[in-house]
């Protein structure tokens, strides 16, 4: 019972995983845009250097106001200093950067009246945030404001005694103005404007504006593959645990079955995760709850009415048993029912090949353990295949031999199927082999920017051959002195050698593989903010 | 307990996902370095709005509408040029290519700032090729021509840093030089008032005379020519109003300084009449009101270019040079 659980806390876990990856690729993906933006009144919008770009290149600036009313807006795009030194001491807010990831921050020193519209409170802190800032903005007297507003109130004409367009300005190297709403598209200082810029937002009127700054994102899914990969694998697990599990109760049970009947008579028929889901709801058995007549009865009991038959019915289109055949009425298994209910009927078994393995307890159970065998087999041949060409070539073949020792195998595969891992692994790899081994990987991952996890294996090899070309090698991790061949530079230090070696032998093939999967890992790893020590991250 | 795990899974599974949404991207200023007041692209701009206001002034001859983008000596000199126009002669035009060929740019974060234009190539800068000086004096001022001066005869223009990089503004009373700047104008009229009497007069140009103080005494000489052995009386009068408007450092070392001289003359008992033809004296009639008389002032706008070299052994060098008569009037 605590197994059954478990595959189905599995499964349902990797239903939710796949779930969430698909959404996080989907749903929850975020906007090719990232847009912030705050309210604010404030006759001039300053953003502090850094701020323009700070969400990538180029960058889309929009102020409008909030009413639609028109006002004669305008963006400017200088130098920070031409911008600083044009506001002077007129009042101002500063954008000092983001509160959040729709919003934009506001230095506020005079006015305090911008507000983020991306719902976060603005956060006035430019102690904080701003030291390095010593814009005329820091020191506003509070006493300027109200000399700004008197005039400006509703009478933009008579207002603008104090404010002065920057609209024009030889200083600007971009500009946009309109009517109630402005917009400077896409712009970046690029390669030929080195240096620091900002942007001006100036609004006569005493409307409220938002100004919002918009910067084209590449967003990517880091979480699709990996998620798909754990979600699916978790769900295929616990459904290949689960099948396995049912094929030996049926094997175990078939001698209790009753043939006449198709009942078996102590112990369930397969079930599906939703009717172990609905057993668990309900306690007790509800085969109606499921789907149909086609359901098995979700207990133990007996009392299944010639549903449970329809089970070992199934299994005749299988290709492991055709007698068991209960003429009744075709059914798919059990466990196919699950996913598709209303597909029962169907039955042409012949598809669902593999569902011999479940319902047909007596062949499928054994069955089963043989397809079993391979799979951990399996690995090891390939890790094998890929990590062993470069020493193939000077390793003889009972070299060979030693290595397939399961650490060994192990981390040999860890480099190539993913490249990400090596790095943690090598550690674990020369368990079996000879000590030095260590210091090999050691050495050799900062030459090769620590993705290369095959290296460590051609040493491994080499060093039992102990012939030929490969001295070098074992001169490495034994005795220096005796290094001879090709690369009598390597010799000395554990990584200079492997530096030089490296690339001879294991370098072609080694070389491309790990590098690729490195960079993409990396890549999300930024983009998703996760620091390579976060161990949630690789726990997973 | 089982029976929730899953739950707790999930649970925990988004809270994973939650916990690595990363932070919003924070603004990362680039290095504060000094960087050129305008760029190329700026200093076209600026070129071509200056070619348009006095291309407009120009067609009213408005001498309020110049002003938006000429100052200092530059517009004194238009708005004589407009009078003159007014009375009938022709419109001396201010040719400005937009191109700007050569171009030195001043490197700082204040005001005023200044940016110096040719239209021509260095190495054509002989007899024709002028050299602007345009000025923004504040941050919510734009730039405007502030004077022209011709380049002197032979006269090569200094090694400046490149536009991209921007000049480095020096002040008057920068030590580092074999003269103050602020010294520069001073004593420049000194030499020009008092010829090789002048004490300062080897600081210049040695023994040759440049084309600005050349033709400053031909003038004298001319005029001197009319008064022979009459009552007549000529005064001139030459001064530094005002510090440099410019100060920029060379590549070399040294300076260039610009700055603005007034050449004031006055005349008594002269016999004019035979001057009528000068042109000079044609546009002194028109400033005046249209007629020349015998008694009468005139006054002259000066803008000079000099390079101060770095060397004390070196003496400074008139690179371009403008005197215009721009006012006039009958004693």
């Amino acid at each position: 019972m605590v197994g059954r659980i478990t595959v189905v806390a599995v499964g349902a876990a990797g239903i939710v995983v796949t779930g969430l990856s698909v959404a996080s690729a989907t749903l929850w993906r975020p906007d090719d845009v990232l847009r912030a933006s705050v309210t604010t009144d404030s006759p001039y919008v300053v953003t502090a250097p850094g701020v323009v770009e700070m969400g990538g290149q180029p960058t889309t600036v929009t102020v409008k106001t909030v009413d639609g009313k028109k006002a004669p807006l305008v963006i400017a795009v200088g130098r920070d200093t031409d911008v600083v030194g044009w506001v002077g001491d007129d009042p101002h807010e500063t954008v000092s950067g983001m509160s959040g990831w729709s919003s934009l921050r506001i230095t506020n020193p005079a006015g305090g009246t911008a507000k983020p519209t991306g719902g976060e409170p603005a956060q006035d802190d430019p102690a904080q945030d701003e030291p390095a800032q010593d814009e005329p903005a820091q020191d506003e007297p509070a006493q300027d404001e109200p000399a700004q507003d008197e005039p400006a109130q509703d009478e933009p004409a008579q207002g603008q005694a104090e404010y002065q367009s920057p609209a024009g300005s030889d200083m600007w190297v971009a500009e946009a103005s309109g009517e109630g709403r402005a917009e400077l598209k896409r712009w970046a200082p690029g390669s030929q404007y080195p240096g620091r810029w900002s942007v001006l937002v100036a609004n006569p009127t005493k409307a409220q504006t938002t100004v919002e700054m918009a910067w084209p994102r590449d967003v990517s899914t880091p979480w699709l593959i990996p998620g798909l990969i754990i979600g699916l694998g978790a769900v295929s697990g616990a459904v290949y645990a689960e099948l396995r599990r049912r094929g030996i109760l049926a094997f175990g049970r078939k001698t209790d079955a009753d043939p006449s009947t198709g009942k078996d008579t102590d112990s369930p028929p397969p079930r599906s995760r939703r009717e172990v889901r609905a057993a668990k709801a309900g306690g007790q058995s509800d085969p109606v709850s499921v789907v149909g007549g086609s359901t098995t009865d979700v207990t133990d009991e007996p009392t299944t009415e010639g549903r449970g038959e329809a089970i070992p019915g199934l299994v005749p289109p299988g290709p492991f048993q055709p007698p068991p055949a209960s003429p009744g009425r075709p059914r798919t298994p059990a466990w196919s029912q699950a996913p598709l209910p209303p597909a029962a009927p169907a039955a042409p078994a012949p598809a669902p090949a593999p569902t011999g393995l479940a319902p047909s307890p007596i062949p499928s159970a054994r069955r089963m353990p043989s397809p079993a065998p391979p799979v951990p087999s399996a690995p090891p041949a390939s890790g094998r295949r890929f990590t062993w060409p470069p020493t193939l070539q000077s390793a003889p073949p009972g070299a060979e031999q030693a290595p397939t020792e399961t650490g060994q195998t192990e981390q040999r595969r860890g480099p190539f199927g993913r490249g990400a891992r090596p790095a943690p692994e090598p550690p674990s790899a020369p368990t079996g082999a000879p000590q030095p081994r260590p210091a090999p990987l050691g050495g050799w991952m900062p030459g090769r920017g620590g993705r290369t996890g095959s290296v460590p294996q051609v040493p491994a090899p080499t060093e039992q051959t102990g012939s030929g070309r490969r001295p070098a090698w074992l001169g490495r991790t034994r005795s220096p002195a005796p290094l001879t061949g090709p690369v009598p530079a390597a010799p000395p230090q554990g990584t200079a050698p492997r530096l030089s070696t490296g690339p001879l032998p294991g370098g072609p093939p080694s070389a491309g593989p790990p590098s690729d999967p490195a960079p993409r890992g990396d890549a999300w790893r930024q983009i998703w903010g996760i620091s390579t020590d976060d161990g949630s991250q690789e726990d997973r | 307990m089982r029976r929730s795990s899953p739950m707790v899974l999930g649970a925990v599974l988004v809270a994973l996902l939650a916990a690595c949404t990363s932070a919003p991207p924070k603004p990362e200023p680039a290095a504060t370095t000094p960087v050129p007041v305008v760029t190329e692209a700026q200093i076209t701009t600026i070129m071509t709005a200056l070619t348009g206001t006095l291309e407009v002034a120009d067609a009213a001859l408005d001498s309020d509408a110049v002003a938006a983008r000429l100052e200092g000596p530059a517009l004194d000199v238009r708005r004589a040029d407009y009078v003159v126009a007014a009375a009938g002669h022709e419109l001396s035009p201010v040719t400005i290519e937009r191109d700007a060929r050569w171009t030195v740019v001043a490197q700082t974060t204040t005001w005023p700032r200044v940016v110096l234009v040719s239209t021509t190539q260095p190495d054509d800068l002989i007899g024709t090729a002028r050299i602007l000086v345009l000025r923004q004096d504040s941050p919510r001022d734009q730039y405007r021509l502030w004077g022209s001066a011709g380049l002197g005869s032979g006269i090569s223009v200094p090694e400046m840093t490149v536009p991209e990089v921007g000049s480095q503004l020096l002040p008057p009373n920068h030590k580092n030089l074999p003269i103050l700047p602020a010294d520069v104008l001073p004593w420049y009229a000194d030499v020009l008032k008092n010829g090789d009497a002048s004490e300062h007069v080897e600081s210049f140009v040695g023994t040759d005379k440049d084309g600005m103080r050349a033709g400053l005494e031909a003038t004298r000489r001319k005029i001197g020519e009319r008064i022979g052995n009459g009552p007549g009386k000529y005064e001139e009068t030459i001064e530094a109003p005002e510090e440099p408007a410019v100060v920029l450092a060379t590549a070399d070392g040294g300076a260039l300084v610009v700055g603005r001289l007034t050449t004031t003359v006055q005349v008594k008992e002269i016999d004019v009449g035979a001057t009528a033809d000068d042109p000079m004296m044609v546009r002194v009639a028109a400033l005046a009101g249209g007629t020349l008389t015998s008694s009468m002032t005139w006054g002259y706008t000066d803008v000079v270019v000099f390079k101060v070299p770095p060397e004390a052994t070196k003496p400074v060098v008139v690179v371009a040079y403008a005197h215009t008569v721009t006012s006039a009037a009958p004693l």
